[in-house]
């Protein structure tokens, strides 16, 4: 999967694990984007084709609302929640594991909002 | 100070909505942080810093605080995920299961009673194009006005009148049995063709076979087990069907080819009828390359 790491979601060890499960992957850092706005995010990874992984559910959530309405599109955000017990937290094994698990499925994920928590 | 409580690491962060505390310079609560240090493949504070770049003293920070608050910090999460769940509701979240369900709905299942009338039609063609190969053009075929009888198709020919339940499986589907309406004991000839298809090209074959000699009823299913409804009822009981047998798998006879099963249903010589299409496709093959040569 080609994907764009949120701020919030973009660990080295994360990126060493997507990249060693096969993943394309791009964060803020490497294109000069660290810290800017959810708006500033979204709008670099469809322009790049990438999906996102963030934490922000109700931002990116609105964000796709907004693309829905105006008739756009937007290659997929895939969002980690946090769990109610901390101890449940996906670890980023589990998270680089679920976007191979999602990848695999085939499924279109073009202008959709995935809890990447459902696929662990 | 006094709205950090005296962290030097971390800060509020009043347009998020929440009112727990957030590390600064990221986008992430410091719960977040502590989840890494308590959880499943937990890191320690060291590497959870190195992670993140962040100096040691604000992972140790963003642990003390949250051990200190874990009551806001699990109030606020709670309420995030049922935002979530409140938006789940209204808009089914693609998980696993929903791509399985969905990938299981293929034009077989969407539309099954087209492909079975279909399946029907493409069946009495084979009959009809082998029997027309064997010189036989008499054959009757008959439907029943009303689906109460326990059969789908009457054929009649070489003076034998066969009622036929027709049921139908993909090739390599694993259904183990099927179901059999009493009803069609009560026919002098009835049986049950159980109908192997190819998925993609529905090409008919093998096929499996339960019924009698020509001219006899079907074999005595009585004492076989009752089969019962799919759906159960409003007391979760799944009802059982008084006049429905259930035939399993096993009970079946594979038959290969549609001379084999025309020689079940009528009694027409298998060995001649084959022979018969063995010279038929031989001929068909000769007059094919006459004709070729002949252009």
């Amino acid at each position: 999967m080609n994907l764009y790491l949120d701020d919030n979601n973009s660990g080295p060890a994360l990126v060493r694990l997507l990249h060693r499960a096969g993943h394309t992957v791009t964060t803020p850092v490497d294109v000069n984007l660290s810290g800017v706005s959810d708006v500033r995010h979204l709008e670099f990874a469809i322009r790049s084709g990438q999906v996102v992984l963030t934490r922000n559910h109700h931002d990116f959530r609105d964000l796709d609302q907004l693309i829905e309405t105006a008739g756009g599109t937007q290659w997929g955000i895939l969002v980690v929640c946090y769990e109610n017990d901390l101890k449940r937290d996906m670890t980023e094994k589990q998270v680089a594991a679920a976007v191979t698990k999602l990848e695999q499925s085939e499924v279109d994920i073009t202008n959709q909002v995935i809890v990447l928590n459902h696929w662990r | 100070m006094s709205a950090t409580n005296g962290y030097k690491h971390l800060e509020p962060r009043p347009q998020s909505g929440a009112k727990r505390l957030f590390v600064k310079g990221q986008k992430f609560p410091a719960d977040m942080l502590y989840g890494q240090v308590v959880g499943e493949d937990s890191l320690t504070p060291e590497e959870v810093a190195d992670n993140w770049s962040l100096p040691l003293e604000a992972v140790l920070e963003a642990i003390e605080y949250s051990e200190a608050n874990l009551d806001l910090i699990r109030k606020e999460r709670a309420e995030e995920l049922e935002r979530i769940r409140e938006f789940e509701r209204k808009h089914p979240p693609l998980t696993p299961s929903l791509v399985r369900k969905r990938k299981s709905i293929t034009i077989h299942s969407e539309h099954s009673s087209y492909r079975e009338k279909l399946l029907e039609h493409l069946f009495i063609g084979e009959i009809l194009r082998h029997l027309w190969r064997l010189g036989i053009t008499n054959a009757e075929f008959l439907r029943p006005e009303v689906d109460s009888g326990g059969y789908d198709l009457v054929i009649g020919c070489n003076d034998i009148l066969r009622h036929i339940q027709l049921k139908s499986s993909v090739r390599g589907a694993t259904t183990a049995k099927q179901s059999v309406s009493m009803r069609l004991a009560e026919k002098p000839s009835g049986c049950v063709v159980w109908l192997i298809f190819d998925e993609h090209t529905l090409a008919l074959g093998p096929y499996l076979w339960f019924g009698g000699l020509p001219g006899s009823p079907l074999p005595d299913i009585k004492s076989f087990p009752l089969a019962k409804h799919t759906k159960a009822n409003s007391h979760g009981v799944k009802a059982a069907r008084p006049n429905v047998r259930v035939i399993k798998r096993a009970q079946f006879a594979p038959i290969a080819s549609i001379p084999q099963l025309i020689e079940r249903l009528f009694g027409v010589a298998v060995e001649s009828s084959s022979q018969s299409v063995v010279e038929s496709n031989r001929a068909d093959r000769l007059s094919g390359r006459r004709n070729a040569a002949s252009a």
